[in-house]
C-alpha cells in the first residue's frame, strides 16, 4: 500500500495529468495541493524589498564603474551622468522583478509537478520542496547583500557554494517522503532541486 | 471604442488570463520613470533644436510620416515583450519613460512647467495611452504564464496560457495602433499651426 501511495504522490506525473487530460479507465487523480499563494507572494514581495533597499549600495557600485570607466570623459554633464546612472538602477530593478517572477513561477511549476510531498507549520500552511529552496537562495542572499552593502554578492564563489548546499541540503527537511523511493527518482529529486538553486544566480 | 474595449478586458479577465493589477503595472512603472527621469535633469538649461523646427519647414504629410515613423517603433518595442518573455517591454518601457521624463524636465526647467505641459497636452495623453496599451499587451502573455503557474487548479498550463494570451494582445494592440494613429495626426496638426 505503502508503494502504491508514494507513486501516486512522489512520481513524476504522467503525460496526460501535464496535459490536463486523464485516462477513461482510470480515476481522476486527487488534486494536487500546492504551496499556498500568499507564502509565494509574500517571498516575493520581501525580496524586491530587499533589492529596493539595497538599490543606493547599486547606484554608488555604478556611480563608481562609470568614474573608473573609459565613457567618463564622454559624459561631462553631471546630470547626465546622473540621468545615466539612475536609469541603470530603475532598468535593473523592473528586470529584476521580472526575472524573479519567472523564477519563483519555474519554481511553483516544479513545486507542483515534480515532487508533491507538503511539510505543515503548526498543522496549517503547507509548503515544497521547491518553494524551500526558492526561498532559501533569494530572500538570504538579498537580507546579506542590503545588510552588508555588496553590490553583486552572486559574484562570489561563496555564494555558489551556498546554493548548491542549500539544493543538496533542502531535500534532507522530506527525507520520509523519499527514502523508500527508486534511486532513479531520489536523482531526479535531487538534481532538480540543485538546478533551480543554480538558476537563482539569475534572480 | 472604449466600451468595446471594457467588453475585451471583461473576456479576458473571465479566461483568467489577465486583471485589473497587471492592466496597471505599464502605468506605474512609466510614472516611476518619468519621475526618475525629471529629478535627474530638472536643473538642466539646455536648449536644442527640436525635431518640430525641421519638422514644421516640411510638408504636412512627411510630418507625419515622420511622427507615425518614430511612434511606431516605440510602440513595437512596448509590444515586442509579448515575443521575449516581457523583457523587452520592460527594457523600453524603463528607457522611453525616463527619456520623456528628461526631455519634459529640460523643457520645464527652460519653459517652465505651464509651457511645457501646454505644448504637448493635446497630443501626449492619446499618445502615451496608446503606447501604455502596447505595453499592457506585450506584458499580457508573461503575466498570462506567471499566473497560471500559481493558480489553484493544476490543470492550467503556463505555457498554454502564455500562448492563449496572444491573441487578446493582438486586439490590444490594434486598438494602441488606433490612438498612435490619432495622436500622430493631432501631433502633426499642432506642430504645422505653430
Amino acid at each position: 500500500m505503502n508503494a502504491k501511495v508514494q507513486e501516486v504522490d512522489l512520481g513524476l506525473p504522467r503525460m496526460e495529468r501535464i496535459r490536463g487530460r486523464a485516462r477513461s479507465d482510470e480515476p481522476a487523480a486527487p488534486p494536487v495541493e500546492a504551496t499556498p499563494r500568499r507564502w509565494w507572494v509574500l517571498l516575493y514581495v520581501l525580496s524586491i524589498a530587499l533589492v529596493a533597499a539595497s538599490a543606493p549600495t547599486l547606484r554608488s557600485e555604478v556611480q563608481q564603474r562609470l568614474a573608473e570607466s573609459a565613457a567618463r570623459d564622454k559624459v561631462t554633464d553631471p546630470g547626465l551622468a546622473d540621468l545615466a546612472v539612475n536609469i541603470g538602477v530603475l532598468v535593473a530593478v523592473l528586470i529584476f522583478m521580472l526575472v524573479l517572477a519567472l523564477y519563483l513561477s519555474l519554481a511553483a511549476t516544479m513545486d507542483r509537478h515534480i515532487f508533491r510531498p507538503r511539510l505543515r507549520v503548526n498543522g496549517h500552511s503547507p509548503f515544497g520542496l521547491f518553494f524551500v529552496v526558492a526561498a532559501c537562495c533569494t530572500v538570504p542572499v538579498h537580507a546579506v547583500s542590503t545588510t552588508l552593502a555588496i553590490a553583486a554578492p552572486k559574484d562570489t564563489p561563496l555564494f555558489f557554494a551556498y546554493v548548491i548546499a542549500v539544493g543538496l541540503a533542502a531535500p534532507w527537511l522530506f527525507r520520509k517522503h523519499w527514502i523508500d523511493i527508486p534511486r532513479s527518482k531520489k536523482a531526479i529529486v535531487f538534481s532538480s532541486s540543485v538546478l533551480l538553486a543554480a538558476a537563482s544566480y539569475v534572480a | 471604442m472604449l466600451a468595446h474595449l471594457t467588453t475585451v478586458t471583461r473576456s479576458v479577465r473571465a479566461e483568467g488570463r489577465s486583471s485589473k493589477t497587471e492592466l496597471l503595472v505599464p502605468p506605474i512603472v512609466f510614472v516611476t520613470g518619468i519621475v526618475v527621469g525629471w529629478a535627474s535633469l530638472s536643473d538642466s538649461h539646455v536648449l536644442g533644436s527640436g525635431d518640430w523646427v525641421t519638422a514644421k519647414q516640411s510638408a504636412s504629410a512627411d510630418v507625419l510620416l515622420h511622427i507615425l515613423g518614430r511612434n511606431l517603433s516605440v510602440l513595437l518595442l512596448m509590444f515586442s515583450g509579448a515575443c521575449t518573455l516581457g523583457f523587452s517591454t520592460v527594457l523600453g518601457l524603463g528607457l522611453l519613460s525616463t527619456y520623456v521624463g528628461a526631455t519634459f524636465g529640460v523643457a520645464a526647467a527652460n519653459v517652465g512647467v505651464a509651457d511645457a505641459l501646454s505644448s504637448v497636452m493635446l497630443y501626449a495623453p492619446v499618445e502615451f495611452a496608446g503606447l501604455l496599451l502596447a505595453a499592457t499587451a506585450g506584458l499580457m502573455p508573461v503575466t498570462a504564464l506567471v499566473r497560471a503557474a500559481f493558480a489553484e487548479s493544476s490543470r492550467i498550463r503556463p505555457v498554454a496560457s502564455y500562448v492563449a494570451a496572444l491573441r487578446p494582445a493582438l486586439l490590444y494592440l490594434c486598438y494602441s495602433l488606433v490612438l498612435i494613429a490619432v495622436s500622430g495626426g493631432i501631433e502633426t496638426v499642432v506642430i504645422l499651426s505653430r
